[in-house]
């Protein structure tokens, strides 16, 4: 038995590539089946883009092609479709989404529509249009997200600028767990060394702002797996450098600070600022630590997994070691393998027994998407669970919860320490 | 450059024309590459000698992504020109078109088109059979099409054939029509009539003859081997018409206009004898209609019984029969399912029943425990498996479950898998002829090919009690039949119907098909009796199946909320095992606990009126509340939207009446009065919608029970209708209880006021 399908797949990546462009909508041309799972994600991870529909218009989705859900219309491809193609379907799905006005519009085959043949060939084609007509199969989410936005990005060609100033941040998701607070967090700390943020690349941007990516002093990697091969097409194409921590995602204080003497190193920037925060809230935390060490409730020596993506699981795995004496006992990074060679160095240097099968293995902690934490919790396999991906535990976010930066390396504190004290 | 595709039926000496061609553009001195197009791979043969090449599949299949060059797949032939075969998979498997595409973005990203040359030549595989054969046609890859063929009618046909699929893309791109002789007298008439029929000329004509045979014995054309030959010289003057390029528009003919201008039959004749049947017509071209699928796949597996309502009704196909199949064969336990498909539709079947979990267990609902660590795996299809097939790595995942000790297993099959038309019948035999005490039940849903979720759940109920119920001594217990595996209150149904059951001394013993064992699907037939748990399709095939095939009863009565509903289920399943008076006394004591909750609502509801929207008809629950409150109901309205056709279904198909008459006995003239208010379906749209809104703002009523929000201007306190209400008789009062909190509450919650 294993949990290892609930982790996201390549394809759901080109349509979150896409849904992440604040101004693009998405087409598949594909069965319902191929478009309802991406369509529900999409409008649950970037809600209320048109608002009209929650208020005065409820039905304005109840149609054809949309069937309730606001995002992602399809060609409801059926088993006749499969002989005969669906050439006019999708010709009327991309006349009713062209109403819509979307600064780009997205074409993408199912595989059973790439299979035979599809050619998303349209009768009127009105504005930018993607198309992605042979969707890779069975490839990690990373690719198939990356891949399709630097299509995107072709196909907005966007200018290589003179005149360069800010970061962009690349590697950020609609998937990611409170995607928003994240980039807000990012921003501020960066924002504290007077480094702008120009735009987040697929996460919340808009089509113009992709057009003038360009003029970015540096592109920042935040996920290596989302990220890197974006980044690296900006500096082949645009000569815009980029950064990334070898340590991982900026969460965790060490891999935190690690990220902002990077970015600041490249641009020749005064980190100091920074640093003076994250130093604040490590002995604000150490004076937490020191209290509970004296009544005689450290953390050391209490167990935790990992379920995550390599760029997630490597700094948080190393930082609940390092920093709380936590031990690692199993983690798991589906099929990403960016940073395989970090985590297994990182074992065996600390000795340390950890084990892949992450749904069978008993810890105290676990840290991960929400349901394999709530099917870890359900089955008694662990004290308690800490989510950093999708689908995340809390059902209703309304307070910030940034999964990286400091506010994210705070929440992550707050929540394995609780756990832990359960054991008390 | 001219970039040129060759393209007529198989076997008619595309491939001897087109090298024959090469050859003869060679010899001028230009640099030519010819790609074949063909499965068999032995377009380019004679250009380089008779060796065999490497296709481009065999190579995008045995070698790593970055370890890929473009000159591991080309060979250089008679005067320099250069040689690629795509090949493809082997014949009866996979999908050949599919294999082309994927083999012309392969050369693409290798650099092909950085190549200079002077001319490309695609030789192309039989006719333009679907999309993967008519890539040479799109993306500017051809700019001329030449078309060989014969007299004969067949190659005539396709050559037709292959204008109609270049009208679909850019009709003027024709080169001419390349005659090559059989050696029938008439044949020659029969293409100048096609060719003036369709206004594309015959631009070459070749006749039978050894020296074609000759050449080919030495591994030669014959502009290389007989250089001063009459045909060499056609094939020079072929290559002169190609470098001028000449092009005219695809015109092509119905059928019935073919016949005639090519065999000169009268069209009505033809149409009135023998049209119906012939390719090209869309209900039978592939041979792959609704019926003919089914028929097919009958005969093949002897497995699927069922019928796909959804599918013959031409309606939308909403989810797939794949997600529906595994969302129940995951709530089995015991059952392991291997899945044949990409891992993008494991995560998306999957995540439906994992987050089900993560839902029920966050809102402190009872899941369903097999959910929590679904016993599956997949074959994870990648691009080349849906080219090649992935049968033996289907088999290594089954036989990977079975080393795990796994003796139940399912397997479950996807678009990809059904496309390209996978050999699933004959892995199970070969994996039974090892392991005889395996039961491997095939579930062959291809994905939505088979229907819709719906389908795919209603066919692997079916499934798993034809490959695993058994007869056997009969018990004193029911089948409760049409679990819901996602509703959040499935759990608790279930419990509050065994303990009905129980003080009546009735066990149940199998939830058909949701939360239970395969021991128990075993047991099935041993029970007496099934009780249905909802009125959708999945219960109603599913109990005519188990009727049909072990003679079991159901109860006429169904499982559904409110009080009247369970008095009727209750006597009806006590009195076919003689417990009339323990029934009674069960219903008294339930009876006395749903007035006694309806009362204590009485003094807060009485005489508050209330306007129901709602999207089902079964609102009987709600009418026992209403009424048993004291409440005015001003209307109900029933709004139907387009996916939602299954009630409508079930009363055409099964005669299934939702709000059955003449059953007003039990609290007085509810009934009556549920159906005098009841108006006719309206269908939802905007104009319903303001309808609605009129309505409600004349009436003025005190609470809105609706499926969505509806602003008639005035405020009105909302409560929304539960998609699953419980299947209890005190559905009715806990939703009164909700209503009498939301009429103490603000008539308008402060967050309004912040809406922007």
């Amino acid at each position: 038995m294993s949990s290892e399908y609930d982790m996201p797949e390549g394809i759901l990546g080109i349509s979150l590539a896409f849904e992440g462009i604040k101004d693009a909508a998405t087409i598949m041309n594909g069965p319902t089946g191929c478009k309802s799972y991406p369509a529900w994600l999409s409008e649950h991870a970037y809600p209320c883009r048109d608002k009209e529909c929650y208020t005065n218009v409820p039905f304005k989705y109840y149609r054809r092609f949309f069937f309730t859900q606001p995002r992602v219309p399809c060609t409801y491809m059926d088993s006749d479709d499969y002989i005969m193609g669906t050439r006019e379907k999708l010709d009327e799905v991309f006349e009713d989404v062209t109403a819509l006005k979307p600064n780009l519009i997205g074409l993408i085959n199912s595989p059973g529509a790439s299979l035979i043949g599809e050619t998303l060939t349209l009768k009127a084609e009105k504005g930018v249009v993607v198309r992605i007509e042979s969707p890779q199969p069975s490839i990690p989410l990373g690719i198939g997200f990356q891949d399709t936005m630097i299509k995107i990005l072709e196909t907005l060609s966007p200018k290589k600028q003179k005149k360069r100033k800010g970061v962009n941040l690349v590697g950020i998701t609609i998937w990611d767990l409170g995607w928003e607070d994240t980039i807000d967090d990012l921003k501020d700390i960066l924002n504290s060394c007077g480094i702008k943020v120009n735009t987040v690349i697929g996460a919340g941007c808009t089509v113009s702002e992709l057009r003038s990516s360009g003029n970015a002093e540096l592109n920042v990697i935040v996920h290596r797996d989302m990220g890197e091969k974006i980044a690296k097409w900006y500096e082949r194409e645009l000569y815009v450098p980029f950064v990334e921590s070898k340590l991982g995602a900026p969460i965790g204080f060490d891999a935190l600070e690690d990220w902002i003497l990077q970015i600041c190193g490249k641009l020749n920037v005064n980190p100091s600022k920074a640093m003076k925060r994250i130093r604040e809230k490590r002995e604000r935390v150490a004076t937490v630590l020191l209290s509970l060490y004296t009544v005689h409730k450290p953390t050391v020596g209490h167990t935790f997994s990992v379920v995550a993506q390599g760029s997630v699981a490597y700094p948080v795995m190393s930082f609940l070691y390092d920093y709380l004496g936590l031990l690692p006992v199993a983690v798991n990074t589906g099929t990403d393998r960016s940073f395989d060679d970090e985590i297994k160095k990182f074992v065996k240097e600390n000795e340390l027994d950890v084990s892949d099968d992450v749904s069978e293995t008993p810890a105290v902690v676990m840290i991960g998407d929400g349901v394999s934490v709530a099917s870890a919790e359900y089955r008694g396999l662990v004290r308690g669970g800490f989510d950093t991906a999708r689908r995340g535990r809390t059902i209703v976010c309304i307070e910030e919860r940034p999964l990286l930066g400091l506010g994210g390396t705070m929440r992550l504190l707050d929540g394995v320490m609780n756990i832990v004290r359960r054991m008390d | 450059m001219r970039k040129v595709a060759v393209y007529g039926k198989g076997g008619i000496g595309k491939s001897t024309i087109s090298s024959n061609l090469t050859a003869a553009l060679s010899e001028k001195g230009m640099r030519v590459m010819q790609i074949g197009c063909d499965p068999k791979h032995d377009s380019t043969r004679l250009l380089i000698a008779g060796i065999e090449q490497r296709t481009v599949l065999e190579y995008l299949r045995d070698t790593k992504e970055n370890e890929r060059k473009l000159e591991d797949i080309t060979e250089t032939g008679y005067k320099g020109c250069i040689c690629v075969e795509a090949g493809g998979p082997e014949p009866g498997v996979g999908c050949a078109g599919r294999g082309i595409i994927s083999a012309f973005d392969l050369l693409e990203d290798l650099g092909i088109n950085e190549i200079e040359l002077d001319a490309v030549l695609y030789d192309v595989l039989g006719d333009v059979v679907c999309g993967g054969f008519a890539v040479p046609l799109r993306n500017d890859y051809a700019d001329t099409v030449y078309i060989v063929t014969s007299g004969e009618y067949m190659s005539i046909y396709a050559a037709n054939n292959i204008l109609r699929g270049t009208a679909n893309y850019d009709p003027d791109r024709i080169g001419g029509l390349i005659f090559n002789s059989r050696g029938d007298d008439e044949e020659k008439e029969r293409v100048m009539k096609f060719s003036c029929a369709v206004g594309v000329p015959v631009i070459a004509e070749f006749s039978r003859s050894k020296m074609f045979l000759e050449a080919e014995r030495i591994g030669k054309t014959v502009v290389e081997a007989f250089p001063d030959s009459e045909i060499a010289e056609k094939f020079r003057k072929l290559a002169d018409t190609a470098i001028e390029g000449k092009k005219h528009t695809a015109r092509f003919l119905s059928d019935p206009e073919l016949e005639s201008a090519v065999l000169g039959r009268s069209v009505a004749k033809i149409t009135a004898t023998e049209e119906k049947g012939r390719p090209g017509r869309s209900e039978d071209t592939s041979g792959r209609s609704s019926a003919k699928l089914k028929e097919t796949h009958d005969a093949k597996t002897k497995q699927i019984t069922c019928s796909a309502p959804r599918k013959t009704q031409k309606e939308v196909v909403h989810g797939c029969a794949f997600a529906g199949t595994l969302c129940t064969t995951l709530s089995v336990e015991g059952l392991a399912s291997v899945l044949h498909a990409p891992r993008d539709c494991a995560h998306y079947a999957v995540q439906m029943v994992t987050n089900a979990l993560r839902r029920s267990f966050t809102n402190g609902d009872v899941p369903i425990r097999p959910f929590a660590l679904p016993n599956v795996r997949c074959s994870n299809m990648d691009d080349a498996d849906t080219i090649f097939g992935a049968v033996s790595k289907l088999e290594s995942d089954v036989n990977h479950m079975i080393d795990k000790g796994n003796d139940t297993i399912a397997v479950i099959t996807s678009c990809p898998s059904g496309i390209i038309g996978e050999d699933i019948d004959g892995m199970i035999s070969r994996i039974k002829k090892k392991n005889p005490d395996v039961t491997i039940i095939p579930i062959i849903e291809d994905g939505n090919i088979k229907g819709d979720y719906m389908q795919g759940a209603t066919d692997a109920c079916i499934e798993l009690i034809r490959a695993l119920s058994e007869e056997g001594k009969k018990e004193r217990s029911v089948n409760l039949i049409g679990m819901k595996t996602f509703g959040i209150n499935t759990v608790e149904n279930v419990r509050f119907v065994s303990e009905v059951l129980e003080k009546l001394g009735i066990e149940v013993n199998c939830t058909c098909v949701g939360d239970t064992t395969v021991e128990k699907i075993r047991n099935i037939p041993r029970s007496e009796l099934c009780i249905l748990m909802t009125p959708d399709s999945i219960a109603v095939e599913t109990m005519n199946f188990i009727r049909s095939r072990f003679g079991l009863r159901s109860t006429d009565n169904m499982a559904r909320p409110g009080m009247m509903e369970t008095e009727l289920w209750i006597r009806e399943a006590a009195a076919h095992f003689g417990e009339n008076e323990k029934a009674e006394l069960a219903i008294k004591e339930i009876r006395n606990e749903f007035i006694g909750r309806l009362e204590s609502l009485k003094w807060k509801l009485k005489g508050k009126k209330v306007y129901i929207v709602g999207m089902k008809r079964d609102i009987n629950w709600i009418m026992e509340a209403a009424v048993g409150c004291g409440m005015d109901v001003l209307r109900h309205v029933v709004i139907d939207i387009t996916d939602r056709e299954e009630v409508r279904d079930l009363e055409k198909k099964y005669g299934i009446e939702l709000i059955p008459g003449g059953r007003k006995e039990n609290i007085k003239g509810m009934r009556d009065r549920t159906e005098r208010i009841l108006d006719p379906h309206i269908p939802v749209d905007p104009d319903t919608d303001a309808w609605i809104r009129k309505d409600m703002a004349e009436k003025e009523p005190d609470l809105l029970l609706s499926t969505y929000p509806i602003d008639s201007g005035k405020d009105v306190r909302t409560c929304f209708l539960p998609v699953n209400p419980n299947v209890t008789p005190f559905a009715g009062p806990e939703f009164a209880e909700l209503w009498s909190r939301t009429l103490k509450a603000p008539v308008k919650e402060g967050w309004r006021k912040d809406v922007v």
